[in-house]
């Protein structure tokens, strides 16, 4: 590298090339190099006039980050304490060093003031300019040696910064994509327990429809094992069974033969069988009543309050004589009612008098229908003749009690 | 040789089975239980009417043809009512046995199981006169583990539902203050 005036441009150029040597060469030779760039710099300032001024001012910053940086890289680079008292502007013959330790010192105490008056926009007027340097119009690229030094310093730092954020955000980056899986995995197994018990519970709410059979079919495995195996991939029955069901249910499939049980054929006749099978099964385990107990007994209560109202109505429709003895005798009927009703209440209707207050006979109409309707309800089959009726109560009573008339 | 009795399912399965085979056995039964109730309630009706010296209408045609004429619909419907709720309760009801209940007259009274229809108006006193409005009882039968009160395996649990409705000999003090 030549010493000598350069215009701003190749100022830059110089120094960028000077910086690139600088990295990389020898750490040996960095020092020489150092050196080199020093007398560039101090050749640089010897060129500027006073005329050119505002121009140098991106000059004085492009010099003073130069010098800053190499500064801090290399101490005989050092251009020595910017406090100095020394005013005198330095002729320009002076600034031609040799790199000796000594002199460079000294110079380097002799520019700072120089540094100093240029920050100070004060440009000593006795400055000769052995040669003209053409400063750069161009202010934008705005280059001098301190800022490009600055810089390049900011712009390290950015970039460490930036490098250990890379690192701590493609960390945080990797947990969070495995938690992210985790979670997924999590979810997939919860929709899988949601599905089956919506599953299991529309399969016991819809009874026995022809649904069940097709969910049903879709939870039996190809081959059967039995109505045990059955038994136990048909939820939407066992959900609704008790333990005392299930209990008769094994004792029955123990007795009988088991007639489904090994007998795969061909695909279509067991299937049939299946279903057969299940139908039997289903009606017979089903323990859903078709009227729940509180319609049962809304509809005593309704039985009663049609009853009460046609008793009331009826004794109110009837005209009755006061007089006891012009009444009619009439035996049949005394003894009839006295067979229904008891000897009691018949003594009162037939004693009392109604005329003028019939709430007896009201009384006693209820008393008589319910009698007739408990009567009724009470054999096995309503209308059906009275020695069978008796068959089938006697067999009933002796199933569903212990067997105790 | 004695059987075991069955659990529930099974007997409730052999009631409801039967019963309609029973009628699917005989068509016509179902009609004729139904005549049958309608011309009973009539006929009691009659008798009480008679003995409680009711001679005639209110417009003077005579009690039978009245009580036929005005309340053909209301006892029909009583009786459809009853067939229906036997049929129900043999037919359908797996889980239970429903017995419709009247107390029968004279016995004794039991604040337990029935109740006073005239109690708030004074002292219970003397026999069941009558039954005026039917009560309601399930029997089930449990097995041992299903009901901790039930001892041994097979014990028929009773509940009553609904209270009979009674009135006893007291209500003619009520009714007839002397």
């Amino acid at each position: 590298m030549q010493l000598g005036i350069a215009p701003h441009s190749e100022f830059r150029q110089d120094i960028q090339g000077y910086i690139q040597s600088y990295f990389t060469t020898g750490e040996s030779s960095t020092e020489l190099i150092a050196l080199d760039i020093r007398d560039y710099l101090t050749g640089v300032w010897s060129c500027h006039t006073v005329a050119m001024l505002p121009a140098n001012l991106h000059f004085k910053d492009l010099y003073d980050s130069t010098v800053e940086f190499f500064t801090a890289r290399s101490t005989l680079f050092s251009f020595g304490d910017p406090a100095t008292e020394e005013t005198d502007h330095i002729p320009p013959s002076d600034l031609n060093h040799t790199s000796t330790p000594e002199p460079i010192a000294r110079s380097t105490r002799e520019y700072s003031p120089i540094r100093e008056r240029l920050g100070a926009n004060d440009w000593p007027q006795n400055h000769v300019a052995t040669c003209s340097c053409h400063p750069d119009g161009d202010p934008a690229s705005g280059l001098t040696p301190h800022s490009m030094r600055r810089e390049l310093e900011i712009s390290r730092n950015e970039l460490a910064r930036s490098q250990s954020e890379v690192m701590k955000l493609e960390e945080r980056y990797k947990t969070l994509e495995k938690t992210l899986r985790d979670t997924k995995e999590m979810l997939k197994a919860r929709d899988a327990e949601v599905e089956k018990l919506r599953r299991d519970r529309s399969n016991s709410d819809l009874g026995r429809s022809s649904q069940d059979y097709g969910e049903n079919r879709d939870y039996r495995p190809p081959q059967r094992h039995g109505i045990e195996g059955q038994y136990h991939r048909r939820p939407s029955a066992e959900k609704r069974r008790s333990a005392e069901q299930r209990q008769s249910i094994d004792k029955q499939r123990g007795e009988s033969g088991q007639p489904a049980a090994g007998s795969s054929g061909s695909s279509i006749s067991g299937d049939e069988e299946d279903r057969a099978q299940q139908r039997g099964l289903e009606t017979f385990l089903t323990k859903t009543d078709r009227w729940s107990g509180a319609q049962v007994i809304q509809a005593v209560q309704d039985l009663n309050s049609e009853v009460l109202q046609f008793a009331a109505s009826s004794t109110d429709m009837c005209v009755f004589t006061s007089t006891p003895p012009s009444r009619k005798k009439d035996a049949r009927a005394l003894q009839d009612t006295t067979t229904r009703l008891g000897p009691h209440i018949t003594r009162f209707l037939s004693t009392k008098d109604h005329a003028q207050d019939p709430l007896l006979v009201q009384l006693a109409l209820q008393g008589c229908i319910s009698t007739c309707i408990a009567r009724a309800m009470s054999s096995f089959c309503i209308g059906l003749q009275p020695k069978s009726n008796d068959l089938l109560s006697q067999i009933y009573s002796h199933m569903h009690f212990s067997g105790m008339p | 040789m004695t059987v075991d009795s069955e659990p529930q399912p099974t007997s409730s399965r052999w009631r409801s089975l039967t019963h309609k085979f029973v009628h699917s056995l005989n068509p016509g039964l179902q009609d004729h239980a139904f005549n049958e109730l309608v011309e009973t309630i009539f006929r009691w009706s009659l008798d009480i009417f008679t003995v409680a010296g009711g001679v005639h209408a209110e417009n003077g045609t005579s009690l039978k043809d009245s009580l036929r004429l005005r309340f053909s619909t209301q006892v029909q419907r009583i009786a459809r009512a009853v067939c229906k709720l036997a049929q129900v309760t043999r037919e359908e009801i797996m889980s239970t046995d429903f017995e419709v209940l009247a107390i029968d007259h004279g016995g004794i009274f039991d604040g337990k199981r029935m109740a006073d229809v005239f109690g708030e108006y004074g002292p219970s006193r003397g026999t069941i006169l009558c039954t005026v409005e039917l009560g309601l009882s399930a029997a089930t039968r449990r097995s041992s583990g299903e009901v901790p009160s039930v001892e041994k395996e097979g014990a028929v649990e009773r509940r009553l539902l609904l209270q009979p409705k009674v009135v006893l000999e007291s209500v003619v003090d009520v009714l007839y203050p002397s």
